[in-house]
């Protein structure tokens, strides 16, 4: 992600999870596709929904609000399916992240957010007029 | 990695694959369908297949981080993920009753 210390913009996509609004860097993105099937993984942790696939590869799929701790709405269909890179970039992985909405493009400006830390949720910023979790996937392995 | 053989089984509605080098005997008894390994007993609703020269992909770090089940890794069977099973540690759901499932040595 970009070094928030340096300041600047970064591009998101803001997208809704349950009730929360997140903001994923673009740079840290891969697709939005249509819900994909999920296979449930027995014992796993409430994050991870199961095994999906996605262009003949497996894929990890994990509830996006559940991930942030977001308030779910009271009955999660998840219509999309976010395909996003997590980890550290050399060696980062394609994940899904199961959400209720890709809603549009918005310009951070990385002084106007409100750090949160050095886990998947890097802040809190005003976005599109809303509040919005900036997220940081790059976190996601070590988190 | 390419694996050459694995039986890929039913069980509760979900896919697993097991190499197929470690499968001893596979019998169908009135459709309850018992799979010996090297390692242990398993039961199975159905034998969907036997997929031969599969892609296997390495376990993702983040899967593994919100799934502690041991595995070798994850292929795509008939357009279905499926983890592809360590032997030595097979899921409980899939051992049969009375059969110890503690981590084989």
């Amino acid at each position: 992600m970009t070094n928030v210390a340096s300041g600047g913009t970064i591009r998101c996509l803001l997208i809704r999870a349950g009730e929360c609004l997140c903001a994923i860097p673009l740079t840290q993105l891969r697709r939005v596709v249509r819900a994909l099937v999920v296979h449930p993984l027995p014992g796993s942790a409430p994050e991870l929904l199961g095994l999906a696939e996605f262009a003949g590869e497996p894929l990890p799929i994990l509830d996006l609000a559940t991930l942030i701790s977001a308030s779910p709405v009271a009955t999660p269909a998840f219509p999309i399916t976010v395909i996003a890179w997590a980890g550290p970039p050399d060696r980062r992985e394609a994940i899904g992240l199961a959400a209720d909405a890709a809603l549009e493009i918005a310009e951070l400006s990385i002084a106007q957010m409100t750090l949160a830390g050095d886990g998947v949720l890097q802040g809190d910023a005003v976005l599109a007029g809303q509040p919005a979790r900036v997220l940081n996937l790059e976190a996601l392995e070590a988190s | 990695m390419i694996a050459d053989e694995l039986f890929v089984v039913e069980r509760h509605g979900r896919w697993w694959a097991i190499p197929a080098a470690v499968v001893e005997r596979l019998d169908d008894d009135h459709g309850e369908i018992r799979i010996r390994t090297t390692t242990a007993m398993l039961q199975v609703d159905r034998v969907v297949t036997l997929a031969r020269a599969v892609s296997v992909t390495a376990s993702s770090r983040i899967l593994g981080r919100f799934w502690d089940q041991p595995h070798e890794g994850l292929a795509v069977i008939r357009g279905r993920p499926v983890v592809v099973l360590d032997p030595r540690t097979l899921p409980v759901e899939l051992i049969c009753e009375g059969e110890p499932h503690e981590p084989q040595q």
